[in-house]
């Protein structure tokens, strides 16, 4: 594989931020890419590739990351990390997106710390290789994990950087406007994440639906966390909306937040709401969920439990906690990172967005943990 | 051989290192000073006696023959007084930064150019042993990334008193007054370097215009080195005083050959190791600044580029500031107190 593939791979790489995973994954478990719309004919061969074919695509460790992200995408996270691990150990330039896949797999399962600490080693040789796109993709990574881990000020930070590095008309800008507004919104700065999340979703609406619902999905999430049911109400009276294909996580979240509002009067927990019309909503959401995002799904098991008045069995908290997650990255020497290595994330896995033992109102709050 | 005689404009703290470095010197004297406040006047004279106090500059040239100004004002107060104190036709040493904004600071540059007044900033860090040290170690080094912190230990929830407290007369907050020491740091041990990212806070929030910002995080590239500056009022909790903020002052430099070589105004270590100790004070550097500045007037040099990179420094902070603005928080047309 020359330097100009490995350009080509990047570029497709670059274009496939733009997907949503969960189409993606379509495509590649049913070798339709029907779903993936106007994607450049060369990204279809690749994908194509991805889904069917085994084996080299030009050397191991570019073949390993390929693979890697093809079972990322298709939420095989164990495959994924083995892919990734593979790629790692076999030295080139793929080391530094190897390591990127490797914080993915560790932030979807919820290790906050391995994924940081994985994201570094990505940014740190993006870096060294003088790569901007992919220092712009660790940094966005990155700003995930911080998000979910509870650190919203460095999450701020790198979401912010990877906005300042990307390359104009580049079609990801309504994205990170969105998540700076989620930032901002963590932060307590409510009054500027709202118009903000307003603006992406009238920005993207017609040219990127799927960025649209995770705006939209956004503003759901901040009715509950300021709180403010006018909000909820108009979201639910005012947006004519259908729902995009890819946007399964944010259109989850509107109803979990459907649930909240059902579940929370505005005066706090009530007893008086229809039961069952919250578990609908919360039913909604795993099944829209499906094998993605299992550290969500733990947690609106959780919340069933709670609604339905059942003893949380811990089930699918034991069984996240059984996921093979990646080996824990080589010991880097930071300095310009020094500030992201020293943050404490040593929450245990996948605390604290998800707890057996807390109250009812403790785990709606982890409402606040994602990061969409 | 005669000490070069410095006028002192501006007695109040600032202007009081520089009088206390004085007396370290050995080609500059400062021969008098002048202040506007009283109790400014009083307060300093009580501590240097020896300095002959005036309330106006007029009244001090009148009274002095003097080779050299060096001033220490507020950072509001030079617009207005700008072209009086060109009018002394005398070489002038001004405290950082060079102006509240790039424009100002070129509107100063661009009058002393005018009135054929040699302009020099006073950046007490490129006179520090150990940066001189650094510099040395650094030079003609490969080096793969650079990190410059200060961290002053005030409280950064207090608001400052009087003109640094206020935006529009200081101009902005930490980036600005310690970023400032960073940036011409940095511009000293590596040259040239672009801004590639900034954020400013006000504590946990982010930083908008009307509210001086705490902290600043500056991202940049020097050819292929990589640079983090990071400058706050505060600093990280002193665990061994309760409520308060820890100093903290390093660069951190790691080289091509993978050796880290640390640099804070004590030592130079290199992978841990120390190779050079100096006194942290920053009385030394004042003086060898004043020295530098003395040494200028005499041999009537003020053209080289520690003279001019002061207006690159400029704009690199103002470029730091439009992108951590740009980038967010408050777009165009969005309050706060919506």
């Amino acid at each position: 594989m020359t330097g100009d593939d490995l350009g080509t791979v990047r570029r497709l790489l670059q274009h496939l931020r733009v997907l949503d995973r969960v189409a993606l994954a379509c495509a590649l478990e049913n070798g339709s890419l029907s779903c993936l719309g106007p994607a450049p004919e060369a990204l279809v061969r690749l994908l194509a590739h991805m889904g069917t074919v085994e084996g080299d695509v030009g050397s191991p460790g570019l073949s390993n990351c390929l693979a890697g992200w093809g079972a990322y995408y298709g939420a095989r996270y164990e495959d994924a990390s083995r892919c990734f691990e593979k790629a790692w150990s076999l030295p080139g330039p793929w080391a530094s997106w190897a390591a990127l896949g490797l914080c993915k797999v560790a932030s979807d399962l919820g290790h906050w710390a391995l994924a940081r600490d994985w994201g570094l080693v990505a940014l740190h040789l993006a870096r060294e290789e003088n790569d901007f796109e992919r220092h712009s993709e660790a940094a966005g990574a990155l700003g995930e994990v911080f998000l979910r881990a509870g650190q919203p000020k460095l999450a701020y930070e790198l979401v912010s950087l990877d906005a300042a590095l990307l390359p104009p008309g580049s079609g990801y800008r309504d994205r990170l406007t969105n998540y700076l507004a989620v930032c901002l919104g963590r932060l307590g700065e409510h009054s500027l994440a709202e118009p903000l999340l307003w603006h992406g979703f009238f920005a993207a609406r017609e040219h990127d639906p799927v960025s649209a619902a995770y705006s939209r999905a956004s503003l759901y999430v901040l009715s509950a966390l300021i709180p403010n049911r006018s909000l909820f109400c108009r979201l639910e009276a005012g947006i004519s909306h259908s729902v995009a294909s890819g946007a399964e996580l944010p259109e989850a979240i509107v109803e979990c937040v459907r649930a909240y509002w059902g579940a929370a009067g505005t005066s706090g927990p009530s007893s008086g709401f229809e039961r069952s019309e919250v578990l609908a909503h919360l039913e909604r959401a795993r099944a829209m969920l499906g094998p993605f995002y299992p550290v969500e799904r733990a947690w609106v098991r959780e919340l069933v439990c709670h609604v339905a008045g059942e003893p949380y069995d811990e089930a699918e908290l034991e069984s996240l906690r059984q996921r093979r997650s990646p080996a824990p990255p080589p010991p880097l020497r930071h300095v310009l990172d020094a500030h992201l290595a020293d943050a404490d994330l040593s929450t245990p896995l996948p605390f604290p967005l998800l707890g057996g033992g807390r109250s009812a109102g403790d785990a709606w709050q982890a409402l606040r943990m994602f990061f969409i | 051989m005669r000490p070069v005689r410095l006028g002192l404009v501006g007695a109040a703290n600032q202007g009081r290192e520089h009088l206390a470095a004085a007396g370290a010197c050995s080609q500059a004297r400062i021969t008098a000073a002048c202040d506007l406040s009283a109790p400014v006047r009083d307060d300093t004279s009580a501590r240097f006696p020896e300095v002959p106090m005036y309330a106006g500059l007029s009244e001090m040239l009148a009274a002095h023959a003097l080779d050299g100004l060096v001033l220490a004002l507020p950072h509001d107060a030079y617009d207005a007084q700008w072209h009086v104190l060109l009018q002394a036709g005398l070489p002038i040493l001004k405290e950082k930064p060079l102006g509240r904004t790039l424009a100002e600071a070129a509107r100063f540059v661009a009058h002393a150019q005018q009135a054929g007044v040699a302009l020099v900033t006073a950046i007490q860090r490129r006179h520090h042993p150990s940066y001189v040290e650094l510099e040395k170690l650094l030079h003609g080094t490969e080096i793969r990334e650079l990190s410059a912190t200060l961290h002053l230990g005030f409280d950064p929830t207090r608001r400052p008193a009087g003109w640094r407290g206020d935006p529009s007369r200081a101009g902005g907050g930490a980036l600005l007054d310690a970023g400032y020491h960073l940036v011409d740091l940095v511009q000293y041990l590596l040259g040239a370097f672009e801004v590639v990212h900034a954020n400013l806070w006000n504590g946990d929030r982010p930083a908008t215009p009307d509210l001086l910002e705490s902290e600043a995080r500056v991202l940049g590239r020097a050819g292929r080195t990589w640079i983090r500056i990071d400058c706050q009022v505060g600093g990280t909790p002193d665990v061994e005083r309760p409520g308060k903020r820890k100093k903290h002052e390093r660069v951190v430099a790691v080289l091509g050959d993978g050796r880290r070589v640390e640099a804070s105004r004590s030592q130079v270590l290199v992978d841990g190791a120390c190779v050079f100790q100096a006194d942290p004070s920053w009385t030394r550097s004042v003086a060898l600044q004043l020295d530098a500045f003395a040494r200028r007037i005499t041999e009537n040099r003020f053209d080289d580029l520690d003279v001019w990179s002061q207006v690159p420094a400029m704009r690199l902070i103002e470029r730091a500031y439009a992108i951590a603005r740009a980038v967010g928080p408050v777009p165009e047309g969005v309050s706060r107190d919506r």
